[in-house]
């Protein structure tokens, strides 16, 4: 039996051993570009793909994408290790956990991959990524969001002093804790009447940001208006002002994906929000990667493909401003 | 459980080699080289599509992990037992060694106590299993106990740890593959040369006949949980060395898999029967079918995530079955 278990083993190992050797002669030479969202089957990240495949096939290079079906940050190691043993050029990584991830990220380039990271940056320092390729700055969310808010108080003839309430995400999410820094900075300095109520952190749970957002309606008769600053918790935010019936008196905006927010927009109670093109953030990611492996990219504005004058600067490649989604344009996006 | 004459016959190294082959239907040995066929097919998939062989040792990392664990429930297995928390054990130890460490604990009494934590978690479940619980209903509360544990104490944060661990061994192996060696190596001589190997088969195929030739059975599977605790404890330490962070939700749905690779290996899940070395066959089918599944969706689409699940799910059935079937295929 044993003897039996050997001999099919070498048998194995020999037929491998022959067939890796055909199989490096017929290895295509295209460039291979692996690119890796949080996670898979949602239509944030099916939008990204649309772009990126956009992107792959105007230039003729090989793209994987792949993810994880539940954003889990081990299903992420474990695709980029296999990743790199296919022998990708370059991974573009958009990491759940961008503490975690930069180990790896960084034991991946020292095999001799490029690494970018969208959508989300990792750490810079330890993963050793070439660029992040930025949906748009802090600063520009941040504002837009603020004059969004004193744009709608303004079209409904409210006052803009007053009370005012930031719907957050997890207590720890980098994008959102720097949104939230900023609009404070940016409200101290041009809207000194606002005033900003401590904010909520409800984590990524629709309904448990409903009922924060609930309590808070009911703590604060005067409030003045709620930004929801992730995609959850803005369509939350709207649903508790709704349900409160004070959508006259209370303003909600804040960021989110047109497809949550349609119901919305439809009946009134938000009037507007920030968005980027997600499509074309995937467009530019591999666009940056293809760049990247031909050649390099240098600081300032340059083309990528279809996207003009796009600012490169600081190790980012930056999408541009975000867009004002409403009544008028959500109907052209379908993530 | 099986006829009493048959016990002698069943001891493994007392069953005759020629009379079982004899009694195996052709059927029974082409189903008994199913496992080789996949892992054939497999490698050659992986050989063919790999452009850096050399970073195949690092993408397999995962693997070994869950191989090393797999190896170390095969006594359990064989005994007749199953468990279920070995991937909350690893959360949780992974997250009690980066706490240590992060607090400032010093390198080796961080692994000590992480090592310990494992190996209580082993013995936890080993003592209330001697006491005569059933198995399956122990382990699966204690993981969620250990998770819940792991949640609860580090407030479901991921711990960051900022020493910088190099471990490349010799070979630039990880030291992964070392401890899957080592556990390897111990294993099998203790329960295929050592008479703790016979108590472990005989108490697996019938306890109460064990326990009647004066077989401690409740210290043997004392001492097979705690070791495989014990093994988690190493393997979740080496696990934090290499990624400098433990994650609450680390070991997600690694037991069925180290349970996929014992059964694949040919243990037979209700004991009594089982190699080490064959969890370490059924770990390489395993994985190499994994990975072979990853690359070829990376060139067909098609081959979506679910679909890599169903069609993963079946093979391993089919194995499974087979195995299952020819390893408990008793002489006449």
């Amino acid at each position: 039996m044993t003897r039996s278990v050997s001999i099919r083993i070498a048998l194995v190992l020999c037929l491998t051993l022959a067939s890796s050797g055909c199989g490096d002669n017929t290895a295509a030479q295209r460039i291979r570009i692996g690119m890796l969202p949080k996670l898979v089957g949602i239509g944030y990240f099916d939008a990204a793909e649309k772009g990126a495949r956009e992107a792959a096939a105007e230039l003729d290079i090989e793209l994987i994408y792949d993810g994880p079906a539940d954003a889990r940050h081990e299903d992420q190691l474990r695709i980029i290790e296999g990743w790199n043993a296919l022998g990708v050029d370059v991974v573009a990584v958009a990491p759940n956990d961008p503490e975690g991830i930069a180990q790896t990220l960084r034991s991946v380039s020292d095999s001799g991959v490029r690494v970018i990271s969208w959508d989300t940056d990792a750490n810079a320092d330890i993963s050793r990524r070439s660029f992040f390729v930025n949906q748009a700055e802090d600063s520009a969310i941040a504002q837009g969001m603020v004059d969004l808010m004193v744009a709608a108080r303004r079209q409904k003839g409210l006052p803009i002093a007053g009370p005012y309430l930031i719907v957050s995400g997890t207590p720890t999410a980098s994008n959102q804790n720097s949104w939230i820094r900023l609009m404070t900075e940016y409200i101290a300095d041009r809207y000194p009447e606002m005033e900003l109520l401590p904010h909520l952190t409800p984590g990524e749970d629709q309904r448990e940001a409903q009922e924060q957002t609930a309590t808070a309606l009911n703590a604060h008769a005067e409030l003045n208006g709620i930004w929801g600053i992730t995609s959850v918790a803005l369509p939350a935010a709207a649903r508790a002002v709704m349900d409160a019936d004070r959508t006259d008196s209370v303003c909600v905006t804040g960021v989110s994906l047109p497809s949550l927010m349609r119901e919305y927009v439809e009946n009134g109670s938000v009037q507007s929000f920030l968005l980027w093109d997600v499509v074309d953030l995937g467009y530019l990611t591999v666009q940056v990667a293809a760049r990247l492996h031909s050649g390099g990219i240098q600081p300032g504005t340059s083309d990528f493909g279809r996207l003009k004058n796009i600012e490169v600067r600081d190790g980012m490649v930056i999408l541009g401003p975000p867009m004002v989604f409403d009544s008028d344009n959500m109907d052209q996006y379908d993530f | 459980m099986a006829d009493q004459q048959h016990l002698p016959d069943q001891l493994p190294a007392a069953a005759a080699p020629q009379s079982r082959t004899a009694a195996r239907s052709w059927s029974a040995r082409v189903l008994s080289l199913l496992p080789f066929l996949l892992l054939l097919l497999s490698a050659g998939l992986i050989a063919s599509q790999v452009r850096r062989p050399a970073a195949l040792l690092t993408t397999w990392v995962p693997w070994i992990e869950i191989a090393t664990i797999a190896v170390s429930m095969t006594p359990i297995v064989m005994l007749g037992g199953i468990d279920l928390s070995v991937g909350s054990a690893f959360a949780l130890t992974a997250s009690v060694f980066a706490f240590c460490l992060q607090t400032g604990t010093g390198t080796l009494p961080a692994i000590a106590i992480a090592v310990m934590a494992g190996t209580a978690c082993g013995s936890l479940n080993g003592t209330l299993i001697a006491r005569g619980s059933p198995p399956l209903l122990v382990t699966l509360a204690s993981m969620a106990l250990f998770r819940g544990l792991t949640m609860s104490l580090f407030g479901g944060e991921r711990i960051l740890v900022e020493q910088s661990f190099q471990l490349p061994g010799p070979l630039q192996l990880r030291p992964q593959y070392y401890l899957l060696l080592l556990v390897l190596a111990v294993l099998q001589i203790i329960v295929h040369h050592r008479v703790l190997g016979r108590w472990i088969l005989a108490t697996g195929e019938n306890r109460t006949a064990a326990r009647i030739a004066g077989i401690p059975d409740r210290r043997v599977d004392l001492l097979c949980y705690a070791t495989c605790g014990f093994v988690v404890g190493l393997v979740a330490v080496l696990n934090v060395m290499q990624h400098n962070v433990a994650v609450p939700d680390a070991g997600l749905g690694m037991e069925l898999q180290a349970i996929a690779c014992i059964i694949v290996g040919g243990t037979v899940i209700t004991g009594g029967r089982g190699r080490i070395s064959g969890t370490l066959l059924g770990a390489a089918v395993v994985s190499s079918l994994d990975i072979a599944l990853n690359f070829l969706s990376t060139r067909f689409p098609v081959i979506s995530l679910e679909s890599r699940m169903i069609v993963t799910g079946i093979l391993l059935i089919g194995i499974a079955v087979s195995t299952q079937r020819t390893a408990g295929t008793h002489p006449e």
